[in-house]
């Protein structure tokens, strides 16, 4: 069983904001750079590690694991990142997260049905 | 001509010297009226007087203090040279310091040429006996002012309620930045409160970022400067964080962007109103944001989130003329005097806004925790 272990900490110690453009270690860039090149290599398991930082701006979150959905990852693999989610600090991370990935999976299917 | 008579001769010289004296005065009075009608800078160096109490915390003090402001806004833009004379100043607090800093350093950088200097403040009452001490000059001192001016200071005793004051500026929400302010914070405090003050005073820099400077700041000048500036501050068992843009301010990027969400959220917490302060508190609210996208925001409840983790803290966010509070259940802090009508109904009077008559032209959060709180 393939499993890949991301830690948050070896991204950045100080998770920035949403987009690169307003600052460093931004949320689009960890998805891009590190959750989609996790997921592309098809693993059975991706666990994602988000103790060892500074803290987590909401911003950061939505993009990071929201953003997944907005990039066409099927739901049940986003969902299952999230299932994964180890975060000892702060446990309210993992239900704030499953939440994002939740609302951008409804609003993919909202725009789907409109179109 | 009248002659001397040499027993009042003594009595006629020091009425001579008054008449000199007054007259100097005049005649410089009203060279000084002319240099502020100049539409060219001048090159003198023009005075200001600071208020006696360099504080927003207090309506009456926060209008006289932004009046001050603007009076140095104007001064700057027609003079190259300024002094401001802090003479009368006995008072100054953690947000008014902090803003005092900011428009003094948008001024510099993109004023070019302008110079600032200052007299001293004098000693005022302080601590815990009542002591003459010089506890402002020590307060401009420890956040930077006179080097920022570029005015070299003299050694002073470091007073125990400034000792801890920080400040630091940046133009990216760059988490990064704020290692050194989070690093002189207690060691004792655990993770899970750090990552709660990260959450909050990140987003607070994010969203300057983002969000504070959609179009010019109305002062006139045309300046485009999209920094934030963060203050934090110990005092025993106190914890200050302050984070302040020089923006458009909170209630004109929720009027003109977020009309539907605005009105959803009206009707939600009933709104009546659209006042500054009615806006500034909908924003708590706000997760969706002017760019209209539904990912995008969910900045605002993330200011709240540290009061609703410690209940003994205070949220305040000041933007343009409103104001809006919002307190922990344990928190002793109760309204102004002057804001006692503006208790938000249902809230148990945990949370209450007000207005003033004039603008900081931008936007503080600001956070007051108890240290011993977040060791829990």
């Amino acid at each position: 069983m393939t499993t890949i272990n991301v830690n948050v900490v070896d991204f950045s110690e100080f998770p920035g904001p949403r987009y690169e453009q307003h600052g460093p270690n931004s949320g689009e860039r960890f998805r891009r750079e590190v959750l989609l090149e996790a997921i592309s290599k098809k693993p059975e398991k991706i666990i994602v590690n988000l103790d060892g930082v500074l803290g987590y701006g909401s911003s950061f979150l939505e993009e990071a694991f929201g953003g997944l959905i907005r990039d066409g990852v099927q739901s049940e693999v986003a969902l299952e990142i999230a299932n994964n989610l180890i975060s000892e600090i702060d446990p309210s991370l993992k239900i704030e997260i499953t939440e994002y990935i939740k609302e951008a999976i409804e609003h993919r299917n909202k725009n789907a049905r409109n179109s | 001509m009248k002659k001397l008579r040499k027993d009042k001769l003594r009595f006629i010289i020091r009425a001579a010297e008054k008449r000199a004296t007054r007259n100097s005065r005049k005649a410089s009075k009203g060279k000084r009226r002319s240099t502020n009608t100049a539409i060219a800078r001048s090159t003198d160096t023009t005075r200001i007087i600071a208020p006696g109490k360099i504080d927003i915390y207090s309506p009456k003090a926060a209008v006289q203090f932004l009046q001050f402001l603007n009076h140095f806004r104007i001064k700057a833009r027609y003079n190259k040279s300024i002094q401001i004379c802090f003479r009368n100043t006995s008072r100054i607090t953690a947000a008014a310091c902090l803003l005092l800093y900011a428009e003094t350093d948008r001024l510099l950088r993109h004023l070019p040429g302008l110079k600032i200097s200052c007299t001293l403040p004098p000693m005022s009452p302080g601590g815990k006996h009542n002591n003459q001490e010089y506890i402002v000059e020590s307060a401009l001192k420890q956040i930077g002012f006179f080097t920022l001016i570029g005015q070299r200071t003299r050694q002073i005793r470091n007073y125990s309620s400034v000792a801890f004051w920080r400040q630091l500026s940046g133009s990216m929400a760059d988490g990064s930045l704020t290692a050194s302010l989070f690093n002189s914070l207690p060691k004792e405090l655990n993770a899970y409160a750090r990552s709660k003050l990260y959450r909050g005073t990140f987003e607070a820099m994010a969203n300057c970022v983002e969000h504070a400077h959609p179009a010019p700041r109305k002062d006139g000048l045309n300046i485009q400067d999209k920094r934030w500036w963060m203050f934090v501050g110990i005092k025993d068992d106190s914890l200050a964080i302050l984070v302040c843009d020089l923006g458009v301010g909170i209630p004109n990027t929720i009027r003109n962007h977020d009309k539907d969400v605005l009105s959803r959220i009206a009707s939600t917490i009933g709104l009546k109103n659209d006042t500054d302060a009615d806006l500034i508190h909908a924003s708590t609210f706000v997760k969706r944001t002017r760019t209209e996208l539904g990912h995008r925001g969910k900045g605002g409840p993330d200011l709240r989130s540290i009061v609703e983790t410690f209940p003994s803290a205070l949220l305040s966010i000041r933007s343009n003329m409103g104001r809006y509070v919002l307190k922990g259940k344990d928190h002793r802090s109760k309204a102004h005097r002057n804001e006692k009508q503006n208790y938000i109904a249902g809230t148990d009077k945990r949370e209450w806004k007000s207005n003033i008559s004039e603008s900081i032209l931008g936007t503080i959060v600001e956070w007051n925790l108890s240290i011993k709180d977040m060791k829990k």
